[in-house]
């Protein structure tokens, strides 16, 4: 590289950088400062540094275990279950039949619905006394009365679940599926040619070529799994006891509620590791190296 | 530090500074005015002397500037310019501020020398936003307050208590329904801290309709009537939940905790949670929160008199639920009443306010206005301004200027009449000029019991053997360990045994002594 060539560079990255610095690396580095405070928005007065405290406080607080193992779940419930789904669906919207067009505009609507809203809309669904899920058992004679569903465990994971699929299928479907239209004819005719049937090309040529795009998409979906409040705050807040309460929700509790702003920026850069970690993970498991996206 | 209504007043020979300046403020211009003359005429002397000494020493350019200086100092002073409008700033939740709004442009259409802007802090944020500002340096002049923070404004110092500044704010006290005073005390210093913004309870409630189709003549008294009444209502089919107990978002504490327990709490030891050293005495069979949590669990695990869909409500679910006939009892603020028993609810006419079930106790809601210290800061003025607000809001004026002898309570009665939100002042509900407050409510509440039921709230919050006022109380009870471990009880996935309901709250007592021992405020 020579030297006016770093000179263009950094002039085309000004633009961008002037938001992402004053947006971005500022409150993160705000955020890791912040964490080393003894900061209490009730005592204003006794802010003074408190080193590793507030992590040592929230590694050994009260909430530590049951919400890592809530967290977690959910995560390993959703993300595989986000790729797999997606990817189908980026199959199905790939090929060319009547009304294709309909539901790629269909599979994009989730995506146009506010995240409060959209737990709003699941948690009516699921209602006690007047949700259309209950009434459609009813009707089935599947059940007698109507169930409190949120107030079970396992039913308001897979409330949550459920919610967090349907919000967050858009984005990796429209990855997949511009992976897929990405992916030059000529191959399939070669393996054709060599006598490949459907389930060959499609691991051999079709996954392939998609690895790169998993890697975003597994990426993203943990990232969302381990991120996700707002359908959490709305569907179950946190419960049926605090079942379903997961990092995130006490990552908020901690700031909003307890107003220990020293102690949630503790846990948020925690959380911040833990994804650092997962994402390196990923690219070694994927081997992808060095993502690019065209061929 | 150990908190006691009996704390020490400041003594009248103690009364502020501020309020000394305060009487002496129109001493204080007109010494402020002699100091200008004499300035002004100080000025002119020398200006007369520079004139004849400028005429001797120089040419006309200086004269001009001498004739100018001195036309400009006499006229500013003699004149008294105009002082600006002081600035109130009002911070509220988002609930009504069309109502608020209106308010506010009442007030300030009435008032020269004052303004109203309406600044809204969210509904949720609204704690967190308001402490920010303060901890900003830049809070509101005056806000809503809830009593579960009320305390954290002013250990902080942020908020001050008008009492000291405004002496005359006491009279307003005994107007006050007694269960509702010491929410307007500061428990520091034993002065009132503001007027109130409403005020009202958690009642006992109940549908009619189910009642008369059982042929249940009256609403229950006692606790094992109400049980009865129940499992008559379940046996003939008229509902399947008759007991409805609002557990889920902030009704999990008011409705859920207190309710229960001063309803069930006669005798020894009380309805307490915490003994006079503030140690954890709920954790034992003997306390009011077992006897509560027992009678509950019996009632939805045992008898399935009720369910646990209430630990799922937040308040507009708890609204829609009880006014679409899924409850024949239940428990919830009085004012929301107003929207499940009328149209287009499908209960509407049914429901009826009672009195709480044994003791009849229930526990008070009520919010409050507090004066920030930054307006203290700021001078008599501002002080002067924030105090005719509050009074606008909270007191007595006639068109928008504070009258406590003949004025009405203009918008206490606006949120009443427009919004249900009831008055915590006894005169608006036995003063003939206020008929229209219980005229306006007729149609969903009989204003007779809604006046019982007020002379019956217990202001659990202020009570330290209730209600710790840590700072740490609010986030940790409601959030924190207590709400999920009760939830779980609640549910049956913690078991429903005495064993396992003492094991939960052994373990919630374990967890409040170690936040006790972090406290900074609850030793």
């Amino acid at each position: 590289m020579q030297k006016g060539d770093l000179k263009f560079i950094l002039i085309g990255l000004l633009p961008a950088l002037s938001f992402i610095f004053p947006f971005t690396f500022y409150p993160i580095a705000y955020a890791a400062y912040v964490s080393s405070l003894r900061y209490d928005l009730k005592y204003p007065e006794e802010i003074a540094f408190a080193g590793f405290d507030n992590y040592i406080e929230v590694l050994t607080s009260y909430y530590m275990a049951d919400s890592t193992v809530a967290t977690v779940t959910f995560v390993v419930i959703t993300v595989p279950l986000l790729v797999l789904i997606s990817l189908g669906l980026a199959l199905l919207l790939s090929q060319n039949f009547r009304g294709v067009g309909f539901l790629q505009w269909l599979v994009l609507v989730p995506w146009a619905v506010p995240l409060v809203v959209s737990g709003a809309i699941w948690k009516w669904i699921f209602d006690a006394n007047y949700g259309i899920f209950n009434a459609f058992l009813k009707s089935l004679g599947l059940i007698d009365s109507y169930v409190p569903w949120l107030n079970l465990r396992w039913p308001a994971l897979l409330v949550l679940v459920v919610a967090f699929l349907w919000v967050q299928l858009p984005l990796p479907t429209l990855l997949f599926l511009a992976g897929m239209q990405s992916i030059p004819a000529e191959l399939y005719e070669a393996a054709t040619i060599d006598g490949a049937k459907g389930w060959a090309k499609f691991k051999t040529i079709t996954l392939t070529w998609l690895r790169p795009f998993m890697l975003i998409v597994a990426v993203y979906s943990t990232l969302m799994a381990i991120w996700t409040f707002d359908l959490v705050y709305v569907i179950t807040a946190g419960g049926p006891g605090n079942f379903t309460a997961v990092i995130s929700y006490y990552t908020w509790s901690e700031m909003f509620t307890f107003l220990n702003f020293g102690r949630a920026s503790a846990l948020a850069f925690l959380v911040v590791l833990v994804s650092i970690a997962l994402i390196i993970a990923y690219f070694r498991a994927l081997r992808v190296g060095r993502i690019r996206l065209r061929a | 530090m150990k908190k006691s209504k009996d704390s020490k007043k400041i003594e009248k020979s103690e009364t502020p500074d501020l309020l000394k300046s305060n009487i002496s403020r129109r001493r204080a211009i007109s010494k402020a005015g002699a100091v200008a003359i004499g300035a002004v005429a100080s000025a002119v002397v020398a200006g007369s002397g520079g004139y004849l000494f400028g005429l001797s020493q120089a040419g006309p350019g200086r004269v001009e500037t001498i004739t100018k200086t001195v036309t400009q100092t006499v006229t500013g002073t003699v004149t008294q310019p105009p002082v600006g409008k002081v600035e109130v700033t009002w911070g509220i939740w988002s609930w009504g501020v069309e109502l608020v709004q209106d308010n506010a442009e009442k007030f300030n259409a009435w008032n020269d020398d004052v303004s109203i802007k309406v600044v809204d802090y969210g509904l949720d944020t609204f704690f967190s936003g308001i402490s920010a500002a303060y901890t900003a340096g830049n809070p509101p002049t005056i806000h809503y307050s809830t009593p579960d923070v009320t305390y954290i404004y002013q250990q902080n110092g942020w908020a001050i208590d008008m009492e000291q500044y405004f002496p005359e704010i006491r009279r307003y006290l005994d107007d006050i329904f007694p269960g509702f005073r010491s929410g307007f005390i500061n428990p520091d210093t034993g002065l009132m801290s503001g007027l109130a913004y409403y005020g009202g309870a958690q009642p006992f409630m109940y549908n009619k309709r189910h009642l008369d189709e059982a042929g249940i003549g009256q609403p229950p008294r006692t606790w094992e009537e109400l049980e009865e009444q129940a499992r008559t209502i379940k046996r003939k089919g008229i509902n399947d939940d008759p007991i409805g107990i609002w557990y889920g978002s902030w009704g999990f504490v008011e409705v859920g905790i207190y309710d229960f327990m001063l309803g069930m709490a006669e005798g020894d030891p009380g309805p307490y949670m915490w003994d006079e050293d503030l140690n954890p005495i709920f954790n034992d069979k003997g306390s009011a929160l077992f006897r509560s949590l027992r009678w509950q669990l019996d009632m939805i695990h045992k008898e399935k008199l009720a369910s646990t869909k209430g630990v799922l409500y937040d308040e507009a679910q708890a609204v829609n639920a009880f006014g679409s006939g899924a409850h024949t009892f239940f428990w919830m603020p009085d004012y929301d009443l107003a929207f499940a028993n009328t149209p287009p609810s499908k209960e509407a006419g049914n429901l009826r306010m009672g009195i709480n079930p044994g003791t009849g106790k229930v526990s008070a809601i009520y919010r409050s206005y507090l004066v920030s210290k930054a307006t203290a800061d700021k001078g008599p003025r501002h002080l002067e301004a924030a105090w005719r607000v509050m009074q606008f809001v909270g007191g007595r004026t006639r068109n928008g200027k504070p009258d406590f002898e003949n004025g009405e309570y203009f918008v206490c009665r606006r949120l009443n009449n427009e919004k249900g939100v009831g008055p915590i002042y006894i005169s608006m509900w036995e003063d003939p000029k206020y008929a229209d407050i219980r005229e306006s409510i007729k149609s969903w509440v009989d204003p007779e019991i809604k006046k019982q039921v007020l002379f019956n709230t217990y202001d659990f919050f202020n009570d330290p053997r209730m209600t710790t006022w840590w700072s740490e109380w609010w986030g940790y009870w409601q959030a924190g360990v207590a709400r999920p471990a009760i939830h779980d009880l609640i549910l049956g996935n913690a078991g429903t045994s005495d064993d396992d309901i003492l094991r939960v709250l052994n373990r919630i007592a374990e967890e409040w002594n170690k936040k006790k021992k972090e406290s900074k405020t609850g030793k």
